[in-house]
């Protein structure tokens, strides 16, 4: 299966197989309770929200070193800023007829390379509730950044602007909730307690064929 | 005095049925008891008011010596003294539950608001630094808005997960895979 290698070649250009990697068991409740008071500061780039009744917040700068993304990652190139969502026509490159009818804007038709991709990215980068047939808003962007030579972008600005996205928007669950839970940590200082863990996606040789 | 006089007569009731309630090996040994007529009379009583065992003799009534039920204490109340440490956070796994509001729903003319119906601009909703307001809730702990309590009960807790299932990749596994 050539193209697992190649999906991992291209994680690693593109700096993904870290955050990718990230697991962190989590409390349901208190990423709950953060997504139900966050306030974004966008002059100053803090996010604000409270726990049981108390405040905190974090900058922009602070939240993406607990996630262990390195300091150049920040000036990358960010998506949110450069694009809008891609109209499903613009996907074309994605797909081959030779896997099946095409339908852009789904996974009916995608090339194995991208198959594989929007399999990882809908558990790690763009997690999604409901049908996981369809490829939705930026994850569409996520994978065309994944074509061959295109420019690494910063992946720490992808997923802040994302929360922010399902904070304001009442169809969304709480996404990321590995990561705000290890920001949470991080910036209470106390150990919190979880209750669902961070499970391990491993898939069998015939559902990445 | 017809009310003084009920209550002698209550009185004189009272310690006459007593000595016959409170003490088994009395009734038994009356003559009286072993009356056909007392015994149906007994037998009246639902089961689960007669209790087992032989009755204690200071009980006058059938609740009266029951061992107190210890009742669970209110959700949240646990950390009423928790002030601004967090820390018993080590110790207790927090659970969703509902906003707790004090204040009746139509107090004030504030109603819950469900932010899962109509079109609203959030953006307009969205408040400032939590930290910098008034306490609305009254008697949550986790809320001092009613926006947060608001948006927590309509949209975070409507859901059947409220996080969305996130998986961590395992590179040396889907490597394998190549190699199996």
């Amino acid at each position: 299966m050539p193209v697992v290698g190649e999906v991992v070649n291209a994680c690693n250009m593109m700096n993904l197989t870290s955050i990718m990697s990230f697991n962190l068991a989590w409390n349901v409740e208190i990423v709950a309770q953060f997504y139900a008071t966050l306030y974004v500061d966008r002059a100053t780039k803090t996010f604000y929200w409270t726990i049981q009744g108390k405040s905190f917040h974090v900058e922009y700068a602070y939240f993406a070193s607990i996630l262990g993304f390195p300091e150049n990652d920040l000036t990358r190139e960010k998506i949110h800023e450069v694009e809008n969502v891609l109209d499903d026509g613009e996907l074309h490159f994605m797909y081959d007829s030779a896997y099946g009818d095409i339908k852009f804007g789904t996974v009916h038709g995608l090339t194995p390379y991208y198959k594989l991709l929007n399999q990882l990215f809908h558990y790690t980068l763009c997690p999604k509730r409901g049908d996981s047939d369809n490829i939705s808003n930026m994850s569409k962007n996520l994978l065309a950044r994944m074509a061959p030579n295109k420019n690494e972008f910063s992946i720490f600005d992808f997923i802040w602007e994302e929360i922010i996205i399902c904070s304001v928007s009442p169809k969304k669950g709480c996404h990321y909730a590995p990561y705000i839970f290890a920001m949470i940590k991080e910036v209470t200082g106390v150990n919190i307690l979880t209750d669902k863990s961070h499970q391990v996606y491993k898939p069998k040789k015939d559902q990445l064929e | 005095m017809a009310c003084e006089k009920r209550g002698k007569q209550r009185a004189a009731s009272l310690e006459i049925e007593s000595p016959q309630s409170s003490d088994s090996k009395a009734t038994e040994d009356s003559p009286i008891a072993h009356r056909t007529g007392k015994r149906k009379a007994v037998a009246k009583a639902p089961f689960r008011s007669r209790g087992r065992g032989r009755p204690n003799a200071q009980g006058t009534s059938a609740h009266g010596n029951r061992p107190r039920i210890k009742h669970a204490s209110a959700p949240g109340s646990h950390m009423a003294d928790a002030g601004e440490s967090l820390e018993y956070l080590e110790r207790i796994i927090l659970r969703m539950q509902p906003a707790i509001r004090a204040a009746g729903m139509h107090y004030n003319g504030v109603r819950p608001v469900d932010y899962t119906k109509g079109k609203r601009d959030i953006y307009a909703e969205w408040c400032d630094n939590p930290a910098e307001y008034i306490q609305e809730q009254q008697g949550d702990v986790h809320f001092w808005i009613n926006f947060h309590a608001d948006w927590y009960d309509s949209v975070i807790l409507s859901k059947s997960h409220p996080t969305i299932e996130m998986k961590s990749i395992n590179w040396d596994y889907l490597l394998n895979m190549i190699c199996r």
